[in-house]
C-alpha cells in the first residue's frame, strides 16, 4: 500500500509516482499480474484529516491523464463484528485481497486510548512487512540537504508496535518490544534484494 | 520544595548575580526579567550557556579546591582528558581531579563500586564513554541508574563560525535517563523469539517532567515539548504525557504543548527554530539530542550532563567514544571542553566557566578547527590554541 508522504502536494507525490511506477509495483510482493492494455482495479482508502481530500485530487489527475486505473473505494473504520470485537469491515478486507494492491490515505490514531491503530491492523491483515519509504530530492524544492536518493525499509509488524502492554502495579505500565528471528530475516532479505533489483550498493542497518 | 531536590533549582547565594532572577521566586516575574544578562536578543529571551548547570553545591571542596572524580573511558576519553586537565591547570581553575580507573577492559563489579563511591564522596564527576561489548551490560547506563541521575540535559546551540545548515537554534533537551527503554530487561522467550521491556513509572516521569518546568522557569525559557509515541504506546507513553500534561498545570507561566516522535524528528530537521525546551523519555531523548546535536554542529562540540537529586556527571553530549579516531590526534576536544565549563558553573564557578567557554567559542569562531568541523588542524593544535587564548587573558 502507498502512502502519500509528509505534506507533499498531492501532485508532486503523482509525479514520483509516475516517474518509476514499475519500482513501487515491482516492491509489493504476491501482485498478481498487471493487466496488459486492460484497466487495473485498486482499492482506494481515503483516510481521515486531508485524506478525503487528496485521494480526490488523485482520482482527478489520474482521470485527467486517463491512467488505466479504477478505483474501489473502502472504508476501514471499525465495526463491531457478531463476538463484539471491533474489527475492520469484511467489505475493506475482501476488496484489498481481491485487487491485491491499494492506494491509503492517512489514518489517525487516538493519542492515550481509543482504537488501536488502524495503520497497524491494516499491515497485519494483510502481512505488509516491508514499508519501503523512497526518499528523493524533488527538482525544484529546495531543502538545507541536496541530492538525496535513499530508501528506508522498516520492519512494519512487530517491535514496539506489538501493542502489548501491561499496568504492573499502579503507576508502572510496562511496554513489550517484540522482535523475532522470522520478522527480522524476512525483512533483511527483503532489503538485499530490494537493493540488488533496484542496482543500490549498500544497506545500513 | 525539599532542600536537597536538584528538581527545586534552588541557587546558592553566590550564585545569584545575573541569573538569579527574583531569588527562590519561580513565577511570572522570572518570566519576564528585564535584566539583559547578556541576553542575545533574538526572540527567544533565554539565559546565557551555561545557566541549565546551575546546581546544588553538595560537592567536596578541599582547602577551597573543588575534588572531582575522573572517569577518562574508552577511545578517544583519556587523550581528551588529558588535553581538560592541562587546560584546567591553565585556566588556574581549583579543582583537583580524582582519576577512577574504569574502562571496557578494567570493569569487574569491584571497580564499578569504587567508581560510584567516589562519584558519591566527590559529588561530581567527569566522565568519558566506557564501551560495552557483547554480552555485557553497560557500565554507562550502570552507574547512571545507581547514582540516580534522573535527567540527562543537551544544550544545543548554534555556534558562531561553527558550519551548519541552520542558524539561530537553541534548544534544550532534557532526557529521562534511568527507565523507559534502557531498563535492560530482556529475555528470550523461546528461540528465535525476544521481548525487550519498556518501563515507565509515573514517579520518574514526574521528576523529569518537573525538572523540565522547573529549569524553564530557571533559564527564562517559555515553553516545554513532551516527545512521546503515545498513539501507538498507548499505556506506556501514554502515562508520560498524562503526567507531563498534569506537571504542566502548575507551571501556568510556562507554554506547554506535544508532539509525536516521528513528526518531532521531521520538524527538527526541516524547521528547528520552533523548538525550545524538549522532554522525553530515554530512547527518543538519545535520538531527538543527537539530532538536535548534529545540527549545530555534531559530537565534537555538544555538552551534556547527567543530573541527579545528589550528584552530577558531565560527559561529551552524544556519548561517543570516537574507537575510530583513537590515538590519531584529531579528536574534537571541544564537546569535553564545554562540558567542562557547564561544570565549572555547577560548582559555582561562573567566572571561570564562562572563561573556558569564551575561549573555546573564540578559537572554534577563529577557524581553528578539526576535520570534524570541515576543519584541517589536529586536537594538539586545538588545545594549544586555547591555552594561549587562556594565557592572553590571564595576562591582563
Amino acid at each position: 500500500l502507498c502512502q502519500p508522504s509528509y505534506k507533499m502536494p498531492s501532485h508532486q507525490l503523482l509525479l514520483q509516482l509516475m516517474k518509476r511506477p514499475s519500482q513501487l509495483l515491482q516492491a509489493s510482493r504476491g501482485l498478481s499480474a498487471a493487466a496488459a492494455g486492460g484497466t487495473r482495479t485498486v482499492t482506494l482508502i481515503p483516510g481521515d484529516g486531508i485524506g478525503p481530500e487528496i485521494s480526490n485530487s488523485v482520482k482527478k489527475i489520474f482521470a485527467a491523464a486517463k491512467v488505466p486505473i479504477a478505483w474501489d473505494e473502502v472504508d476501514v473504520t471499525p465495526v463491531k463484528g457478531p463476538d463484539g470485537q471491533f474489527r475492520i469491515p469484511q467489505k475493506a478486507i475482501d476488496s484489498v485481497n481481491k485487487h491485491g494492491i491499494g492506494l491509503k490515505g492517512p489514518l489517525a490514531t487516538p493519542v492515550g486510548k481509543g482504537h488501536r491503530s488502524l495503520n497497524l491492523a491494516l499491515r497485519k491483515e494483510f502481512n505488509l512487512y516491508a514499508n519501503v519509504r523512497p526518499c528523493r530530492s524533488l527538482e525544484g524544492y529546495p531543502t538545507p540537504y541536496k541530492n538525496v536518493d535513499l530508501v528506508t525499509i522498516r520492519e512494519n509488524t512487530e517491535g514496539e508496535y506489538s501493542g502489548i502492554e501491561h499496568i504492573i502495579v499502579d503507576g508502572v505500565v510496562q511496554s513489550i518490544k517484540l522482535i523475532t528471528e522470522t520478522a527480522s530475516r524476512r525483512v533483511a532479505k527483503f532489503a538485499f534484494e530490494f537493493a540488488l533489483r533496484e542496482g543500490r550498493r549498500k544497506v545500513t542497518a | 520544595h525539599s532542600a536537597t531536590s536538584v528538581g527545586a533549582i534552588r541557587f546558592a547565594c553566590n550564585q545569584a548575580r545575573s541569573f538569579c532572577s527574583g531569588g527562590g521566586g519561580l513565577s511570572a516575574a522570572a518570566a519576564t526579567a528585564t535584566e539583559s544578562a547578556g541576553s542575545s536578543g533574538a526572540s527567544l529571551q533565554h539565559a546565557d550557556q551555561g545557566v541549565e548547570a546551575g546546581g546544588i553545591l553538595n560537592a567536596a571542596k578541599y582547602g577551597g579546591r573543588h575534588h572531582v572524580s575522573l572517569i577518562p573511558g574508552d577511545g578517544i576519553g583519556p587523550e581528551l582528558m588529558d588535553s581538560v586537565k592541562t587546560i584546567v591547570n591553565v585556566a588556574g581553575s581549583p579543582i583537583d581531579f580524582e582519576e577512577i580507573p574504569l574502562s571496557a577492559e578494567r570493569g569487574t563489579d569491584e571497580d564499578m563500586r569504587r567508581a560510584i563511591l567516589s562519584i558519591k564522596r566527590n559529588g561530581v564527576g567527569l566522565k568519558g564513554n566506557l564501551e560495552t561489548f557483547e554480552g555485557m551490560t553497560s557500565k554507562n547506563v550502570q552507574l547512571r541508574t545507581k547514582l540516580d541521575l534522573f535527567a540527562y540535559v543537551q544544550r544545543c546551540k548554534s555556534i558562531e563560525g561553527v558550519p551548519s545548515r541552520y542558524s539561530d537554534i537553541d534548544i534544550l533537551v532534557i532526557r529521562e535517563n534511568t527507565e523507559g527503554e534502557y531498563s535492560q530487561l530482556e529475555h528470550f522467550n523461546v528461540p528465535g523469539v525476544v521481548e525487550s521491556f519498556k518501563i515507565i513509572t509515573e514517579a520518574k516521569s514526574r521528576q523529569i517532567a518537573k525538572f523540565a518546568f522547573d529549569t524553564a522557569i530557571k533559564t527564562r525559557r517559555h515553553r516545554v515539548t513532551a516527545v512521546h509515541k503515545a498513539n501507538i504506546m498507548k499505556l506506556s507513553d501514554g502515562l508520560f504525557l498524562d503526567v507531563c500534561r498534569d506537571v504542566a498545570r502548575d507551571y501556568p507561566s510556562i507554554e506547554f504543548n506535544d508532539v509525536i516522535v516521528d513528526n518531532c524528528c521531521m520538524q527538527l530537521v526541516a524547521r528547528p527554530q520552533q523548538f525550545d525546551i524538549m522532554v522525553l523519555p530515554n530512547l527518543y531523548g538519545n535520538i531527538i539530542g543527537n539530532i538536535a546535536a548534529g545540527l549545530v554542529g555534531g559530537p565534537g562540540v555538544a555538552a551534556g550532563m547527567n543530573i541527579g537529586r545528589k550528584y552530577a556527571v558531565f560527559e561529551a553530549g552524544t556519548r561517543n567514544s570516537g574507537r575510530s579516531i583513537r590515538g590519531k590526534n584529531i579528536a574534537n576536544p571541544s564537546a569535553l571542553l564545554l562540558t567542562t565549563a557547564d561544570m565549572l558553573e555547577y560548582l559555582g564557578d561562573a567566572e571561570d566557566a564562562k572563561k573556558l567557554r569564551n575561549a573555546v567559542l573564540t578559537v572554534l569562531r577563529s577557524g581553528i578547527r578539526t576535520p570534524d568541523l570541515g576543519g584541517s588542524s589536529n586536537t594538539k593544535e586545538v588545545v594549544d590554541a586555547v591555552v594561549q587564548y587562556l594565557l592572553q587573558v590571564r595576562g591582563h
